[in-house]
């Protein structure tokens, strides 16, 4: 009867254990990016003040100074690379929702994803190849490049992944009222997409913003202000490793607000990620 | 037989026109044949209810007629449909231009991400309508055919999603209608709607037999009886018996008619 069998005692166990081991991991993994976020939090906050965020870094030995042209680097440098990936990345994607079916699909969609795994200073390397050695010149330019390879993959299955949440009745309401397939795609289901292919965006960028061994050898980093693509260019990940293995206390200091500067920059983009997810809750 | 003698005296509207004519239609997906020669007319400015248990092939005949299967790969169609004495699958019918004069309504409420009122229009657009003031025109006019008119008319601008689903029901409705189409196809536009909203789209069906010629699927026996003219009868991908409806849901001639009727199965 229900009332009187119990479960046996090594069953009840055996669940109990599992509830405790499944929730001391989640425990631990929640601590360790707490405390990560807090000492990120501790070390780097004295460091940022207005001239840390305003001014240029100072010569060794000249205390103060910041990582103003860093931060305009990186938006530079992330800003091209959206420019590259995002028609690339979203029209692949629509594609493969719309049209991908086949071997050529599946074969985009394999490479899409072994790209994804790539390390992203093999990626680094490759755009030093055909963008900074035949110049014989680092420049912003090769960094988006390879940024844009980077944020790819990942723009491709998110556009892909949102195209194909738009119910198909959207798409057969535009087939039905005598829109060429190709012009319902693009003017209703693509609107439809948009706040999923965003988030994907959001995400593609956070994933890159603090991406520094491709840097290395294209962007390569400088002293002054540069906002001119095809120069070097200071980016904030790439002064960050540049102060972090320094001999000096005032430069680590600086490393650390740097991080605390990128860490925030990457969870304002994964609000952002969230309040575009939530538009479209209300959308449909 | 009506001699063309008898059409120019007026007998048609004893003998009503035949709008869509479906000859020997077979409908395949991959191995399975889903529709197995079916024969239908469709009578001009009437309401045709296609009735019949689910899977029985109801749906896959209707989208058979703006040729929806188009999209499906996988799907084949053979036979012949022909509306106003045009073969809509010949090669010499453009099936975008063909579904402009043929809209279609859907099971479920399917209005563009847009507002209200570019929802109506879009379909203008994009069909070469320049004129600001005529857009909004037959904007106007569509929503109020739609009886929707006085419950957005303050609202043009907001999204269509924001509206109930009877609302935006009605709205696919105006959609179609702003194009001016001949023939309405509805696969089962109420069902997923409440009872008021049910009756609201009723009422307007049976208004839009005054221009329009409109073929319904319904799953609802008492919808067929209540908005339909004549009444078609599906079952295993074939049409089983087509007729008046009050003739088909009193006195079906087939026995399998009805055992659906009087609810036997289904």
């Amino acid at each position: 009867m229900i009332a009187g069998d119990r479960l046996g005692s090594s069953r009840r166990v055996a669940g109990l254990a599992g509830v405790v081991l499944t929730g001391f991991c989640s425990a631990l993994a929640a601590g360790l990016l707490i405390l990560l976020l807090g000492y990120v939090v501790v070390q780097g906050w004295s460091a940022i003040n207005p001239s840390f965020i305003t001014q240029l870094p100072h010569p060794v030995g000249v205390s103060g100074g910041g990582v103003a042209n860093g931060i305009v680097g990186t938006v530079i440098v992330v800003g091209l690379a959206t420019l590259i990936s995002v028609p690339i990345g979203v029209l692949t994607g629509l594609y493969l929702a719309v049209y991908g079916r086949g071997i050529a699909a599946e074969l985009v969609r394999f490479l899409a994803e072994v790209l994804s795994g790539v390390p992203s200073i093999a990626i680094g390397l490759f755009a030093y190849t055909i963008l900074v050695k035949p110049f014989a010149h680092f420049s912003a330019l090769s960094a988006a490049f390879a940024f844009a390879v980077l944020m790819l993959p990942l723009m491709i299955r998110t556009s892909e992944e949102a195209v194909r949440g738009v119910p198909t009745s959207i798409r057969e309401g535009a087939l039905a009222l005598g829109l060429p397939d190709y012009g319902g795609v693009m003017h209703v289901v693509l609107p439809a997409a948009r706040p999923l292919i965003v988030t994907g965006l959001l995400l593609s960028i956070a994933r890159v913003t603090g991406e520094t061994a491709p840097l290395l050898f294209t962007a390569f980093g400088s002293q002054f202000w540069e906002v001119n693509p095809t120069n070097p260019m200071a980016v904030l990940a790439l002064q960050i490793f540049t102060y972090a293995i320094s001999p000096y206390d005032d430069w680590h200091r600086q490393a650390w607000g740097g991080a605390l500067l990128l860490i925030l920059a990457v969870l304002v983009l994964n609000i952002g990620a969230r309040i575009a997810l939530a538009g479209r809750t209300k959308k449909f | 037989m009506v001699s063309s003698m008898d059409r120019t005296l007026g007998v048609s509207a004893t003998q009503p026109e035949v709008k869509v004519r479906v000859r020997n239609l077979n409908v395949y997906y991959g191995q399975n044949h889903a529709i197995r020669d079916a024969s239908l007319d469709v009578e001009k400015h009437r309401v045709t209810a296609l009735i019949g248990p689910s899977g029985c092939g109801k749906t896959t005949f209707l989208r058979a007629i703006n040729r929806m299967h188009d999209l499906t790969p996988s799907a084949k169609v053979t036979g012949c449909i022909e509306i106003d004495g045009v073969d809509v699958y010949s090669r010499d019918v453009d099936p975008i231009v063909m579904r402009r004069h043929v809209g279609m309504v859907f099971q479920r409420p399917n209005p563009f991400p847009m507002s209200i009122f570019e929802n109506v229009a879009y379909g203008l657009r994009v069909n070469g309508e320049r004129s600001r003031d005529r857009i909004a025109d037959v904007a106007e006019n569509s929503l109020r055919r739609a009886v929707l008119w006085d419950e957005v008319k303050d609202r043009l601008f907001e999204s269509g999603a924001a509206l109930s689903g009877g609302q935006q029901q009605r709205l696919c409705v105006a959609r179609v209608l702003a194009l001016r189409p001949d023939v309405i196809l509805m696969d089962e536009p109420a069902s997923a709607l409440d009872p008021i909203a049910t009756v609201k789209i009723e009422e307007l069906i049976a208004q839009l037999r005054e221009d329009y010629t409109v073929v319904i699927v319904t799953h609802s026996m008492a919808q067929a009886g209540r908005v339909s003219d004549r009444t078609a009868f599906f079952l295993d991908g074939m049409i089983v018996e087509v007729g008046p409806t009050n003739q088909i849901f009193t006195r079906p001639k087939d026995k399998r008619t009805e055992d659906y009727i009087t609810g036997r199965f289904g």
